[in-house]
């Protein structure tokens, strides 16, 4: 360390820190000082290197449309071409959907897992719907990905629905959620929508039993987040997100039934 | 003055990079960082009456986020050793690799440290709190008062704290430096 008393302003020399005058006395004590002058060499090589070299990545576009449903700003695009696609609706049956959710919604708070949860679901499902040129490209590789993420994460990725006649599987990929390693399975349905089931591990994470509904002999809970149907529940040490267009709570029932009963 | 909810989302978006670029220092995992700021953006929403519209927006969802990291993962310290220092500690303390795999993998956080700069690898060796400090005056070049709200200390705490903490990467630096040369010369 530097001996002379001046280095310890050398530091906010290089930040431009320092009163005019004392800028004026310590830069004509640079020029007789070798100490100083390379203290400030120093300085300002640090500054360069961390405004320079560190890397300054922008945030995930998963994660924008995430956050972006978090916040309530989805770009209204989306929300005009899926009005469009459920042009057949019921109006009755919408509304009675659209109050459902909405006093389903006012029953949870923001902090609830489930919430966050549904949410994530919602969110994955849209940023893969932006994304659906790049599907057919992955289809190949779907199996071998499942596998792989099952051997790595220990996720119960091949044995999940692998898809049927109906609902075609098209991609498998890593996922994240609720800040676990995920798998996030892609399909296709028979009317050409997209379903996501998506699998982490479970961890505490368990819907409480007021919430669900029964599905046959089973208890999922089923909910809608931004116009998207999603059955979440716990099996063994998983936790399954699975998350499509549907029309109705009873559609997403019967898909939930299908996953479901293909999952061992 | 408070802010509406339209101008609020329109700003908190607009500060989605730093935020995440912010929550990566903290927690050196991807996946850890997108759920801590989904989980901030939550908080901001919920607290969005307390933010005054003349507030550097950035330093109020950054304040949130470091502040959720403290609560959330020194949970973990129970299991791991928590990557912070002694508040104004001088020594730099390089960590193990289990303290650099403390949010993921530590054999790939000891591959990904040998490959990265030797400039991340001494950020990454600081203590959480000059880590920081450093992450936002220098690499992110905010200003004292921002630091000062994420930190919650006085400007001339975050003043010292750099210091001290730029003092700590040179000598990391230094360090690194010879073993690299020897590096190449075996090469």
């Amino acid at each position: 360390m530097s001996a002379c008393a001046d280095s310890r302003l050398i530091p906010l020399l290089a930040r431009g820190e320092l009163e005019p005058v004392e800028e004026a006395r310590v830069r004509a004590h640079l020029s007789t000082c070798p100490i100083c002058t390379d203290e400030l060499a120093a300085e300002e090589q640090l500054t360069k290197r961390l405004r320079g070299e560190i890397p300054r990545p922008t945030a995930p576009a998963e994660l924008r449309a995430a956050v972006e449903v978090l916040m309530g700003a989805r770009p209204a695009v989306q929300r005009v071409a899926r009005k469009t696609r459920r042009a057949l609706f019921a109006a009755s049956a919408a509304a009675l959907l659209i109050l459902a959710a909405f006093l389903a919604y006012r029953r949870m708070s923001p902090q609830d897992p489930m919430v966050i949860a549904t949410r994530h679901a919602a969110a994955t499902h849209q940023a893969i719907e932006h994304q659906r040129d790049l599907l057919q490209r992955e289809t190949a590789e779907a199996k071998m990905r499942l596998q792989e993420l099952s051997q790595r994460y220990g996720l119960p990725a091949t044995t999940a629905f692998q898809g049927d006649e109906e609902v075609r599987l098209v991609s498998a990929r890593q996922g994240h959620a609720l800040g676990k390693v995920s798998a996030v399975l892609v399909y296709l349905d028979s009317k050409g929508r997209l379903v996501t089931l998506e699998i982490l591990p479970a961890g505490d994470l368990k819907v409480p039993r007021e919430r669900t509904r029964a599905v046959q002999q089973f208890r999922p809970m089923l909910t809608r987040a931004d116009q998207l149907g999603v059955a979440l529940w716990r099996q063994g040490q998983a936790f399954y997100l699975l998350t499509a267009p549907v029309e109705d709570e009873e559609e997403l029932a019967r898909l939930y039934l299908k996953v479901r009963t293909h999952t061992s | 003055m408070e802010i509406d909810r339209v101008a609020f989302e329109t700003q908190a978006l607009a500060m989605l990079d730093s935020t995440y670029r912010f929550a990566l220092w903290l927690t050196r995992s991807e996946a850890d960082a997108r759920d801590l700021v989904q989980d901030t953006y939550l908080r901001a929403l919920e607290a969005r009456e307390t933010f005054r519209s003349e507030a550097s927006m950035r330093a109020w969802l950054a304040r949130i986020l470091r502040n959720r990291f403290i609560e959330r993962f020194r949970r973990r310290e129970r299991e791991v050793p928590w990557p912070d220092g002694p508040e104004e500690s001088d020594t730099p303390q390089e960590r193990s690799d289990e303290q650099a795999g403390l949010f993921g993998d530590a054999e790939l956080a000891r591959v990904i440290s040998l490959v990265r700069g030797d400039i991340e690898r001494a950020l990454e060796a600081l203590p959480e709190n000059h880590r920081t400090v450093v992450v936002l005056c220098d690499v992110e070049q905010w200003g004292w008062e921002e630091a000062a709200t994420v930190l919650q200390v006085p400007v001339g705490t975050v003043k010292s704290r750099l210091f001290r903490a730029r003092r700590t990467l040179r000598a990391l630096l230094s360090e690194y430096a010879p073993k690299e040369k020897s590096v190449e010369r075996v090469r």
